[in-house]
């Protein structure tokens, strides 16, 4: 949907609340494998989920477009519910990554492909190990897409700032794998 | 548990403040920009955390539930999900209500009983 349509869509949906279902239609994917990574449970991905698509709705009068996607603006509902919600259970978030399933491709080896499950599930681990936010940029970029500039909108950083947490993740990330013993390297990437 | 908070929020402010610092200097050429490559790693990392797609009667549910709230906000009223700490909040005040009403009765009860012996 390009850009003028999605702010017909929430102008319709401010002046008709009846038409913010195509709004829901078009995020609530987004939304739910967002959350769902965060909080690393189906039960809770959905109990917040709906949280997030009834504030949206309730609060859509007061939305003001600032030049980001209204994504951006779901997300950032999205992150607060999830914050508090960690801050209720006071535990580490989860990542349900080992439930997620892992494609493979049917011409690979059974050594080859254990090895790269391996070194997945090690991947797995070591961001599980990342603190929070660190956990947060990871699915904003890589479950989600996210630029820069939209991911620092979500979690009330700059831009320069996001792109200079994301480096030192990755470096964090390459260093730990490789205490593990773990070199992330063509054949990885290729039969994970 | 105010303070804790604060703490933690200044730990931020300072790990915020150190990275755009970082940031800048990298900019102005005083600290060397990130060069190395990280393609690799970057690859793995978006085979290892694919989007998931909630389930279709959750979706389904979620729509219709959300269609009837939008047709309740036309007629003027709000609907909110349900919080659930406001289960909690009325649970305190009527615990709460009711230890109170229950010293009282005990005190006033002790203060009689004291004055009979007396």
């Amino acid at each position: 949907m390009a850009d003028w349509d999605e702010r017909a869509c929430i102008q319709a949906a401010k002046e008709d609340p009846s038409a913010f279902a195509e709004l829901y239609e078009r995020y609530v994917d987004r939304i739910y494998s967002y959350i769902y990574h965060r909080v690393g449970n189906v039960h809770d991905a959905e109990d917040l989920t709906s949280r997030t698509f009834y504030r949206a709705l309730a609060h859509l009068p007061e939305y003001e477009d600032k030049g980001l996607p209204f994504s951006a603006w779901l997300y950032r509902i999205a992150h607060n519910l999830v914050a508090n919600w960690h801050r209720d259970r006071k535990r580490r978030p989860v990542v349900a990554l080992d439930e997620l399933i892992t494609k493979s491709l049917p011409d690979q080896h059974p050594e080859t492909l254990a090895e790269a499950e391996d070194d997945t599930r090690l991947l797995r681990e070591v961001i599980r190990e990342l603190d929070p936010v660190r956990q947060e940029l990871l699915v904003l970029k890589f479950t989600e897409g996210l630029s820069n500039a939209e991911i620092g909108a979500i979690l009330g950083r700059t831009e320069g700032a996001i792109k200079s947490l994301y480096h030192r993740t990755l470096l964090q990330l390459r260093r730990e794998l490789a205490k593990r013993g773990v070199k992330i390297d063509e054949r990885t990437v290729r039969n994970t | 548990m105010r303070e804790r908070f604060a703490i933690r929020n200044l730990g931020q402010w300072v790990a915020q403040k150190r990275e755009e610092l970082v940031q800048y200097l990298q900019i102005k050429g005083l600290l060397p920009a990130p060069t190395e490559d990280m393609t690799y790693l970057e690859g793995a990392m978006q085979k290892t955390l694919p989007r998931v797609r909630p389930p279709l009667s959750f979706r389904q549910s979620l729509r219709e539930n959300l269609a009837l709230a939008a047709r309740r906000q036309v007629s003027g009223l709000v609907v909110e999900y349900p919080q659930p700490f406001r289960g909690g909040v009325l649970l305190g005040v009527s615990v709460g209500v009711f230890a109170l009403l229950f010293t009282i009765m005990l005190l006033l009860l002790r203060a009689r009983w004291a004055e009979a012996e007396r």
